[in-house]
């Protein structure tokens, strides 16, 4: 039976638009006043000054030919294929920052100049999301009943909580309509 | 050249290098208004059932919102005769973006609402403390819709067996339950972010020797149930 309730569900869409006030570090090649924005006060923005604003403000001006992008620290080839190897030789997840695939997708899409290698860059970071994704996937199948009491995530990020949502959902509250039947 | 002398990191050192190249998980997130209708509206999406209305907040972005488009629209007209120089249209197209951002989450805000009040309709109308978790129009909007929903069933339940045609009780019984109104369920099962330390906390009041240690930043997937309280207290946000 098709669950309506995923319907209404929080979106991957919505996920990364909420990602989306992340603040990022950018270099402006143009002179403003500081815009005082109902979210908060961004600038001034003087030539060469790096400066933060949240990423949605990021992409728009990076999309307008105004500024270059910082890319985060954690967001460079080195660090990406050491935590390749660490999430591949541990059980536990590192702790990357919670919008890591949002930050690294609109990066690697919009301000592909910035990046040291942005199709290696992206590619580390998928392999990232796949390596974490088969942890997940291996550690929901080792769920028991348990997991009806509460199970921590720990270093989980935003987007994988959504690819993993409705299925989790639907088995524990299945799981939790079996347990109470069986009773 | 390395010397022979140098030590080499140990893998404590690695893993601390590792985590510090990381930097910090989560952001230090201001107390605005635009934050909390973030949040609100999050909690909203995720929630089972309808949480209670944000008079004040929503109130106060209301005007902050209409306010800000005064202010854009007046230095758009006062600019206007001249020809506007190119940051004062980027500061347009800013204000613009920003503020297509705020109505976007106040439109989904109310948006949730309302898809949990049809799907609740009768549900709301009958439970006084679910009632006034909506807002006047909230209200009102329930009413007519369960009426509406009535109306609709009629034309089917009138053709049923006397003692049948009841939209909220399978059988028509003086003093008999409402068995056939839709509720929220409470156990589904949610994500949450725990936002400060609270320790150990006893979440299930059947089983309260079973504590979780709850950290800030702490991702769960649990009963909404056994969290609900944690929720009011502003102590957890959904995801």
């Amino acid at each position: 039976m098709i669950e309506s309730a995923s319907l209404d569900a929080i979106s991957h869409q919505e996920v990364h638009f909420l990602a989306e006030d992340e603040h990022l570090d950018v270099v402006p090649n143009f002179s403003l006043q500081s815009l005082h924005l109902l979210g908060g006060t961004y600038g001034p923005f003087r030539p060469q000054m790096k400066t933060s604003v949240p990423m949605w403000l990021a992409m728009l001006l990076k999309k307008q030919g105004k500024c270059s992008v910082v890319p985060p620290r954690w967001l460079d080839v080195a660090t990406l294929k050491q935590v390749i190897e660490s999430e591949r030789a541990d059980d536990v997840f590192q702790g990357l920052p919670h919008h890591y695939i949002e930050i690294a997708t609109d990066l690697c899409k919009h301000a592909r100049e910035d990046l040291e290698d942005w199709n290696l860059t992206f590619d580390l970071v998928d392999t990232i999301r796949a390596v974490r994704h088969n942890k997940i996937q291996a550690g929901l199948r080792s769920l028991d009943e348990n997991a009806l009491k509460g199970v921590k995530l720990t270093n989980m990020s935003a987007m994988e909580v959504s690819v993993i949502r409705p299925f989790m959902s639907n088995a524990l509250d299945n799981f939790l309509e079996g347990s109470i039947t069986a009773e | 050249r390395v010397s022979r002398d140098t030590p080499r990191a140990s893998p404590m050192d690695e893993e601390e290098d590792l985590a510090s190249q990381l930097g910090p998980r989560t952001s230090q997130v201001p107390d605005t208004d635009v934050s909390r209708l973030k949040r609100a509206y999050v909690n909203e999406k995720c929630a089972p059932e309808i949480l209670p209305f944000e008079h004040d907040l929503m109130r106060r972005v209301t005007e902050s919102v209409d306010a800000q488009e005064s202010t854009v629209a007046a230095s758009r007209a006062a600019a206007g005769s001249g020809a506007s120089s190119a940051t004062d249209d980027l500061t347009a197209h800013v204000y613009h973006a920003e503020l297509n951002r705020i109505r976007f989450l106040m439109r989904a805000y109310y948006r949730a609402r309302l898809r949990k009040i049809e799907t609740h309709a009768v549900h709301c109308l009958k439970e006084p403390d679910v009632l006034e978790r909506l807002s006047d129009l909230e209200q009102r909007y329930a009413s007519d819709y369960a009426n509406i929903v009535e109306e609709h069933f009629s034309s089917v339940l009138g053709q049923m067996p006397e003692g049948y045609e009841s939209m909220v009780q399978q059988i028509i019984e003086e003093d008999g339950a409402f068995d056939m109104v839709p509720e929220p369920d409470a156990d589904a099962h949610v994500f949450c972010r725990v936002r400060e330390d609270r320790g150990d906390v006893m979440l299930d009041p059947d089983d309260p020797e079973n504590t979780m240690d709850l950290e800030r930043d702490d991702i769960l997937m649990i009963r909404y149930r056994l969290i609900k309280k944690l929720l009011e207290d502003e102590a957890v946000d959904l995801m």
